[in-house]
């Protein structure tokens, strides 16, 4: 069963059995007088009343066990407006009776006993209520022998409800026996206070009060059932019943304990509190990431703080970024232009308020302070703020008392700021972790628009062997090539090169494909082509940034081949007939290096005619400049050779058999460049 | 990568020893800003030691091209080893960038401008 559950089964519990003993006991009166029989027998008098207690107690139990422990005045005040209340509604129906009240009313046996079931219910519960909200502020930060204690007094309590069934009378010394146990018991729970240190001094005051007050209404209670115990015949009388004594002594004991400990606890409560309160502030900084607070607000809590703690009149705060540049300013108590002329003061007085803890102790005496005179402040306390000897800011307060500062002042502000700074480190580290983890993503996402700006596929119309490989250094890198079918007879290609690796060479790349795509529509010739490139590209480029292409068209019809190179890496071309290979060296200046009218002089166009058989390499620098783990680069010489030895196989096989040897030549070594290559045998 | 700076006459020297790279090109850039600011008009590259060049080191000589010519600063790279003098031919820089042989024929060329 659910603990609400549990909590209507005993308020059910509870209520029944104080209604049975209501009717039963009025009854039993009423057939005193009447010819009417029934009656309640003791034994099951004092079992409804046990039940009744019992339960009430239990759902009490419940009810304050659930609630945070640490409020209690909360919980003081709980108990004194439900024993206010009570005692209220009690003082109205006597009040009631002695307006109309006739005096055969007042006489009236079963009126009487009516009224006190009514009041030994709002007793029971204004017991209950009591016993357990003490129980909550004794158990404060318990040690387990003291809730060993606390056990075996809740169960010595909750057992001398048995005695009911007894009869006891007050002046009985055996009662006592039992009575001094529990009374014991109490008095050492009743010197459990440890909750009165967690309080405030306004919140002492309040206790103060409500726990004088909850006397009051205890013993207004106690009044009220000896009155009865002594004025009208009752059939139960709670004057003599050992568990209500019990109780309510314990109830007052421990008030009047409260009282006191709280009363010698009043003057020192101001210095306790300051310490607790600069603990608060330490917590405050050092959880602001976990609460999700921004890099301001450590600012904001860093000056609220020290200006509260110290009671500075004034101050403000300096915040720079990383690279020592402005980033917060704020200022309390101080116009941003007094501040200005505070520091130029100290500039001119030569304060280095930049490395190390000033203190001013009358900043008018200082020279030059003509500007200052009017401004009422006069101690200066300056700490910068520094994490891992980088500088992240200054912290002025100022009090217009002369030497206001005290050592114990100037310690806790500098604790204060040490704890800021790591705070401000932190939030500044977490923010740059999340800037690379941006920069990552951006990456990502380059790659894929590097990826699609390639051609998908390599099937043509035209009667050429062409093979491409191309593979991305870890970053993305700027290697491109593309291809344009005009016909079956005539195809142009490209293969470039961006400089610089990352996201921007990736949109270099993408907006050379454009200039390709559109130019290339044309049939330019080659020459022209790295013209107008060079015009349309060197518009966007970055001042330092280049792009080096290759560019040729070739005709199968007239079986020729015109080329311009740009800067690029010179193709690489075998002529079958004479066995020859060669590098197509020509005149040609890279893209983006000279940005005017001037580049037309550095290009030339180079046409040469081929057979079938004859091969033509295009490439990036990456093949080239692959280094080996000795530090030496892949070379020319090696892809010549490869493709003289290998002329007579397929472009795929060329193509593999180029990147086994580029492999083996290179190792495990990373590898920090794109490579790309183009392989084309005229068939 | 290790810049160093002298002065003979009136001529600002800088030598690049090691790999020029994205990493370390900013390293020249700001020499050689330095020496634009200070009215450097003759820098004379030393390129005995330098071991690589990438596009990014590339880059930082092409950048000041222009500069150069408006300002008539001129520059001479020399000693420039075999694989490094190619990477500069191939990208066409030598036709815009003054590259000799020798610390000797650099300044001859440079006292003629």
């Amino acid at each position: 069963m659910s603990v609400k559950g549990y909590f209507q089964l005993y308020l059910i519990i509870s209520i029944v059995s104080w209604l049975a003993l209501v009717v039963g006991d009025l009854l039993t009166l009423y057939s005193l007088s009447h010819v009417f029989d029934f009656y309640l027998t003791d034994f099951w008098r004092n079992a409804l009343l046990t039940s009744f207690f019992l339960f009430t107690f239990l759902l009490f139990k419940i009810n304050i066990g659930q609630k945070k422990s640490s409020n209690f005045i909360e919980m003081l005040w709980q108990v004194f407006i439900f024993g206010a209340t009570t005692i209220l509604i009690s003082l109205l129906v006597k009040f009631m009776l002695f307006l109309f009240g006739t005096p055969v009313f007042k006489k009236n046996l079963l009126f009487n006993n009516l009224i006190y079931h009514f009041n030994i219910a709002l007793v029971t519960v204004f017991l209950a209520n009591g016993f357990y909200v003490w129980k909550k502020m004794i158990l404060y930060q318990k040690s387990k022998q003291l809730n060993m204690i606390w056990l075996l007094f809740e169960l010595l309590a909750l057992l001398s409800m048995l005695s009911n069934f007894a009869y006891f009378d007050i002046f009985n010394f055996k009662i006592y026996l039992y009575a001094i146990p529990l009374f014991l018991f109490g008095m050492i729970l009743s010197f459990n206070l440890k909750w009165v240190a967690f309080l405030n001094y306004k919140q002492k005051w309040q206790s103060i009060l409500l726990i004088v007050l909850i006397i009051v209404i205890g013993f207004t209670f106690l009044q009220q059932i000896y009155e009865q115990h002594f004025g009208t015949i009752l059939i139960i009388d709670l004057a003599q019943n050992l568990f209500i004594g019990g109780v309510s002594s314990f109830i007052l004991l421990n008030c009047f304990s409260a009282l006191l400990v709280l009363l010698f606890n009043l003057p020192t409560s101001s210095v306790f509190e300051q310490k607790f309160g600069e603990v608060m502030i330490f917590q405050k900084l050092s959880q602001s990431i976990q609460l999700g607070n921004k890099e301001d607000e450590v600012h904001e809590i860093l000056i609220d703080s020290s200006l509260s703690t110290i009671f500075a009149n004034a101050g403000w705060l300096e915040i720079v970024d990383e690279k020592g540049n402005f980033k917060a300013f704020i200022n309390k108590g101080i116009s941003e232009i007094d501040v200005f002329e505070i520091k130029k003061v100290l500039r001119k007085n030569h304060f280095n308020i930049d490395n190390q803890p000033q203190y001013i102790k009358d900043a008018k005496s200082l020279e030059h302070s003509e500007r200052i005179q009017k401004l009422p402040f006069k101690s200066l306390l300056i700490i910068p703020l520094y994490s891992h000897k980088q500088k992240l800011g200054t912290l002025v307060l100022l009090k217009n008392e002369t030497d206001a500062f005290d050592k114990e002042m100037v310690d806790i502000i500098c604790s204060f700021v040490s704890q800021a700074s790591i705070a401000i480190k932190n939030f500044r580290l977490i923010d740059e972790a999340v800037a690379t983890e941006r920069y990552q993503e951006e990456l990502k996402i380059a790659k894929e628009v590097q990826k699609s700006l390639l051609p998908q596929s390599l099937i043509f119309n035209i009667n050429l062997q062409i093979t491409a490989f191309t593979k991305a250094a870890d970053e993305v890198g700027g290697d491109y090539y593309d291809f344009y079918e005009y016909s079956d007879k005539k195809i142009a290609m490209v293969i470039g090169d961006v400089s610089g690796n990352g996201t921007s060479a990736a949109f270099t790349m993408a907006q050379m494909k454009g200039v390709f795509q559109s130019l290339v529509q044309t049939e330019i010739p080659p020459d022209e082509f790295m013209v107008q490139a060079n015009k349309a590209l060197g518009r966007g480029l970055e001042k330092s940034s280049f792009i080096t292409l290759t560019f040729l068209s070739i005709d199968t019809e007239n079986q020729t081949i015109e080329i311009a190179r740009a800067g690029h890496c010179p193709a690489l071309f075998f002529n079958s007939q004479t066995g020859e290979i060669s590098y197509l060296k020509s005149k040609g200046l890279g893209l983006g290096i000279i940005r005017n009218k001037d580049y037309s002089k550095h290009i030339e166009k180079k046409k040469i005619s081929y057979n079938k058989g004859d091969i033509l390499i295009l490439y990036t620098d990456g093949i080239i400049e692959a280094m080996n783990e000795s530090g030496e680069e892949f070379g020319f010489d090696k892809l010549k050779n490869l493709l003289y030895i290998h002329h007579g196989l397929n472009t795929k096989e060329i193509s593999n058999l180029i990147l086994e040897k580029f492999y083996e030549f290179t190792g495990t070594q990373a590898l920090h460049d794109d490579y790309t290559f183009l392989i084309i045998k005229f068939v | 990568m290790n810049i160093s700076i002298g002065k003979e006459e009136e001529i600002y020297l800088i030598g690049i020893e090691g790999d020029l790279d994205a990493s370390s090109c900013i390293n020249l850039d700001k020499a050689i800003s330095e020496a634009v600011s200070a009215g450097e008009k003759k820098i004379l590259i030393d390129c005995t030691n330098l071991n690589y060049i990438s596009s990014a080191g590339l880059g930082v000589f092409m950048s000041y091209i222009q500069d150069f010519e408006n300002n008539k600063i001129s520059m001479v790279l020399f000693n420039l080893s075999k694989k490094v003098k190619n990477v500069f031919q191939i990208l066409g820089l030598d036709e815009l960038i003054q590259i000799v042989d020798s610390k000797e024929a650099a300044k001859t060329l440079i006292n003629e401008s």
